[in-house]
């Protein structure tokens, strides 16, 4: 349980759930546009239920660590600077938590309204879904704009060079996801 | 030059601190910040009032006491400069200049900008260290390092423990102070035995005094006055992995 207790231990947990979902989220979108079941996989079901319980996994740890981060974080701060300048953080790095709280939310929505139809406006038809489509799919990706690269920090895996690149890469796998999914409510919306 | 300085006043750690100003006449553009301080703090004796308490030593960019947030940047405008090797060429005359503490829980201020760092001596203390056996100087080169290793020891190495990262950091967190010590002796074959539970403590210990957690900003590196790299986060990180695979609990002595 150490591991769970310790700063980078929690670190790790909530860098590898948001990649795993993020992972899942690239998936989720090439199956948008390509449709797996007319492929031929074998056993799609049973993978489904897999990755759907890992999904919910990631989904609880990531909130919980991610949460619990930031309210120590908070307590760590005293209060705030007269003036202070921000040299390299990022607005999506700084907004992690309210783009994350978003993200919940939204998923949830996403959820009730496609996997269970508990909510059966849909954006083709309705401007206000369509509309809290568009709020969603803006906060995913600003949360991806900063937590992809991120993941790669957390885990080490990167070097003197390739930081930089990692971190560009992410920045710009975060902005082709808002594109594909973006197009997907305009296209349907138009 | 003349300026308009924003200082903090803050009488003691529990007391409630404000911003004054002061007027700064007649500064050269030749003086260090510190100098240009002492110039207005001998203004402030001569009317009979308390000078403003800041923290220095070396005055020479080693020691890391000058601790002072500058217009927003901790160690001011200038990139990889302390506070005490800045100089007042570096603003505009007539121009207005904030300064403030570091700010962050594990940084209590004892008054005005001088803030109690021995938190990060604490950290230190907790596994900063290497065990060895006293008795007859080692020979030189009995135990081989790489140059490659050797380099990234020494720029690890360079941390002089100022806290500009901590008060940098929107989350206080020590990480770049810590993964530098953590680093610097990660790098080295003597820093091997106690390795996989130094990064567990330090990091431990940079918990329980009170300081953030690291979520890559990367705002650390950019105010650091020694250079040091946020790659050497990602070194501690991986450190922590690999720790977790050589039971650093079970080796730890405590
Ligand atoms: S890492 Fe840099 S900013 Fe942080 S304490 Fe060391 S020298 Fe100061
Ligand atoms: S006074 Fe020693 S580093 Fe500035």
């Amino acid at each position: 349980m150490r591991f769970l207790e310790n700063t980078v231990g929690r670190k790790i947990v909530i860098a590898v759930t948001g990649q795993l979902m993020a992972v899942f989220a690239i998936f989720h979108l090439l199956g948008n546009y390509f449709n797996p079941y007319s492929m031929k996989f074998p056993d799609i079901g049973s993978f489904i239920w897999l990755a759907r319980l890992a999904m919910l996994l990631s989904f609880g740890l990531h909130t919980f660590f991610g949460i619990q981060a930031e309210l120590e974080n908070h307590k760590a701060r005293t209060g705030p600077y007269a003036l202070k300048k921000s040299i390299s953080t990022t607005f999506a790095a700084k907004t992690m938590i309210w783009s994350g709280i978003l993200s919940g939310v939204f998923i949830i929505f996403h959820l009730l309204n496609f996997t269970f139809s508990v909510i059966d406006e849909s954006f083709q038809d309705n401007y206000a879904v369509a509309l809290g489509y568009t709020i969603g799919l803006s906060a995913v990706c600003l949360h991806l704009y900063h937590g992809i690269a991120s993941f790669f920090q957390t885990m080490g895996w990167n070097s003197e060079k390739s930081l930089s690149v990692i971190t560009m890469a992410g920045k710009g796998m975060a902005l082709l996801l808002f594109a594909g999914f973006i197009c997907i409510v305009v296209l349907n919306r138009v | 030059m003349n300026l308009t300085l924003f200082v903090w006043r803050q009488k003691g750690p529990a007391e409630k601190g404000r911003l004054e100003q002061f007027n700064a006449k007649d500064i050269s553009p030749e003086m260090s910040f510190l100098e240009m301080l002492d110039t207005v703090n001998e203004g402030i004796i001569k009317d009979g009032k308390e000078p403003i308490a800041f923290d220095h030593d070396c005055r020479e960019g080693i020691c890391g006491m000058c601790s002072q947030v500058i217009n927003g940047v901790p160690h001011g405008p200038q990139e990889k400069t302390t506070v005490c090797q800045l100089h007042m060429r570096n603003f505009k005359d007539g121009g207005s200049i904030y300064i403030e503490p570091w700010r962050a829980r594990a940084f209590p201020v004892i008054k005005d900008l001088i803030v109690d760092r021995s938190a990060l001596d604490r950290i230190i203390q907790a596994g900063g260290y290497i065990s060895v056996h006293t008795g007859g100087v080692p020979d030189a080169n009995a135990v081989l390092v790489s140059n490659d290793d050797a380099d990234a020891a020494m720029d690890a190495s360079e941390c002089i423990g100022c806290g500009a990262c901590v008060a940098a950091c929107p989350n206080g967190s020590a990480m770049l102070f810590t993964a530098s010590k953590v680093t610097h002796l990660a790098m080295l074959p003597q820093g091997q035995v106690e390795a996989a539970r130094r990064v567990c403590v330090m990091t431990e210990a940079m918990t329980q005094e009170g300081f953030g957690n690291c979520s890559n900003h990367y705002e650390c590196q950019a105010a650091c006055p020694k250079g040091i790299r946020v790659q050497f986060i990602a070194k501690l990180n991986r450190e922590f992995i690999r720790a977790q695979f050589k039971g650093a609990r079970r080796e730890s002595p405590q």
